[in-house]
């Protein structure tokens, strides 16, 4: 196969003659010139480009939501909340004040006081988020005395929901998660979340009965 | 010296006319590209059992669970009845209430409604039941918790219930439904496939029917007593 050479003798053979050393002068100097432009060009645009990377966020903000973590106890700041559980039952058979209600699964009961932090807030919703990672919403079913219940900030009220929940779901770690805007809220604003490891829970006797306790000022505010 | 001899592997010496096969490139692309031709097929399923366009959709028995995507499905029966939710029926002008009873569990990992869409209706009912005013045949409402009678249940993931759709109908002859009872004869709903996708339009991913179904015969059935209405007491008032 023929394949193409380079007869390199011609630039390594080749020497320095009169005409290169005699080159004109501005034909040079143009190129140079040229090259200084572009340059200069290349340095504003990438600085520019620099700058206004730098302020995509503020320009274009993106709403994550932000969460906060703690434990039973714990007072737990998210955004227009302060939440802290004081204690978790489960039972079979759930008593709202209304109506007595059965269930396949478990009656997962979590007494918990909230207020506002600068202005009258509402747990907009709520969810049991097992070891597998499946959220289980308040209960529909039952009335969850502190689902509907404004309280103004640094008043804590305290009151129960009620989450219902397969057996297997107490097979592992739960968290309560406290959603303090609408689901679909990251459109308009940020989502602050309340998360708080509620542990393991323990498996409720046959027929045991939990109640749901009614909203009541907590005496003496978040430092009682 | 002794002579040095090599000998082909087992499997070129058994089979002579794999290394004929592979000895030279043209011959090599050629069978890449019929192993290629032959893993392609396969995989977009051009081996599997062929199924005529006219057989119609799967069906499957009462009873049996249809995995719709968010949701394990069983229709277990259907009945008429005008004790249900006596109120709203009347709100709706209609004689009586055709329920279908299914068994759903919710294998998502969130709580759920059921799909407003999740059991349609056939075009044509038995015995002269016709819808009512603006009601859909795969839109029922209201739908009911079996255990309790709560209006739009919310089910929770792994957590079985039976839920009772209904559908606002006329009864051939007017009235009288519940003294007619549930036609002796099998209802064949259609249950739809989701699948949890993107959505082109608005963004997000939700649940979004296939277009596949599931036809089931329910059977006719008895109206599950924890969504009759209690009798009025007279004197509570």
């Amino acid at each position: 196969m023929n394949e193409p050479t380079v007869d390199v003798t011609v630039s390594t053979t080749a020497s320095p003659t009169a005409d290169e050393h005699a080159a004109p002068a501005p034909a040079r100097a143009r190129p140079r010139r040229a090259d200084a432009v572009v340059t200069a060009v290349l340095l504003v645009l990438a600085v520019g480009v620099g700058a206004a990377v730098a302020r995509v966020d503020s320009w274009w903000p993106t709403f994550t939501a932000t969460t906060t973590r703690g434990a039973v106890g714990d007072v737990v700041t998210a955004g227009p909340l302060r939440v802290r559980v004081d204690e978790v039952r489960t039972g079979t058979v759930l008593e709202d004040g209304l109506d007595t209600l059965t269930t396949g699964g478990v009656w997962v009961a979590v007494d918990l006081a909230v207020s506002g932090t600068t202005t009258e807030a509402v747990i907009e919703t709520l969810e049991l988020r097992d070891a597998a990672g499946r959220d289980h919403e308040v209960s529909h079913r039952a009335r969850s005395s502190m689902m509907s219940t404004f309280v103004d900030p640094d008043v804590p009220e305290a009151g129960t929901v009620v989450v219902e929940v397969p057996a297997r779901a107490l097979d592992g770690d739960v968290v309560l998660r406290v959603l303090t805007e609408h689901q679909d809220a990251d459109i308009d604003r940020p989502q602050a979340i309340a998360e708080i490891d509620l542990g393991r829970l323990e498996p409720p006797a046959d027929g045991a009965v939990v109640e749901v306790r009614s909203p009541a000022l907590v005496p003496g505010g978040w430092g009682g | 010296m002794p002579a040095v001899t090599t000998t082909a592997p087992r499997a070129a010496r058994a089979a002579p006319w794999v290394r004929g096969a592979v000895r030279t490139w043209p011959r090599r692309i050629a069978l890449a590209v019929v192993l290629g031709v032959v893993v392609g097929t396969t995989a977009a399923g051009g081996f599997a059992r062929h199924v005529p366009a006219d057989a119609g959709p799967e069906r499957v028995a009462a009873g049996e669970p249809v995995a719709t995507g968010p949701f394990d499905l069983t229709v277990r029966s259907w009945s008429v009845t005008d004790a249900v939710q006596v109120s709203a029926l009347e709100d709706a002008g209609a004689d009586a209430w055709l329920v279908v009873v299914v068994g759903a569990l919710d294998t998502d990992r969130e709580s759920r409604r059921l799909d407003r869409t999740a059991v349609t209706l056939p075009d044509e009912l038995p015995d002269g039941l016709a819808l009512a005013g603006d009601a859909e045949p795969d839109r029922p409402d209201p739908t009911l918790l079996v255990r309790d009678a709560s209006l739009y249940p919310v089910l929770q993931p792994g957590l079985p219930e039976d839920v009772a759709l209904l559908w606002p109908v006329t009864v051939a002859g007017g009235g009288a439904a519940g003294a007619a009872g549930t036609p002796d004869v099998p209802l064949t709903v259609t249950v739809p496939a989701f699948r949890y996708r993107d959505m082109t339009v608005g963004g997000g991913r939700r649940w979004a029917e296939t277009g596949a179904v599931v036809l089931v015969d329910a059977p006719p059935g008895d109206v599950p007593p924890g969504i009759v209405d209690p009798p009025e007491d007279e004197e509570a008032w």
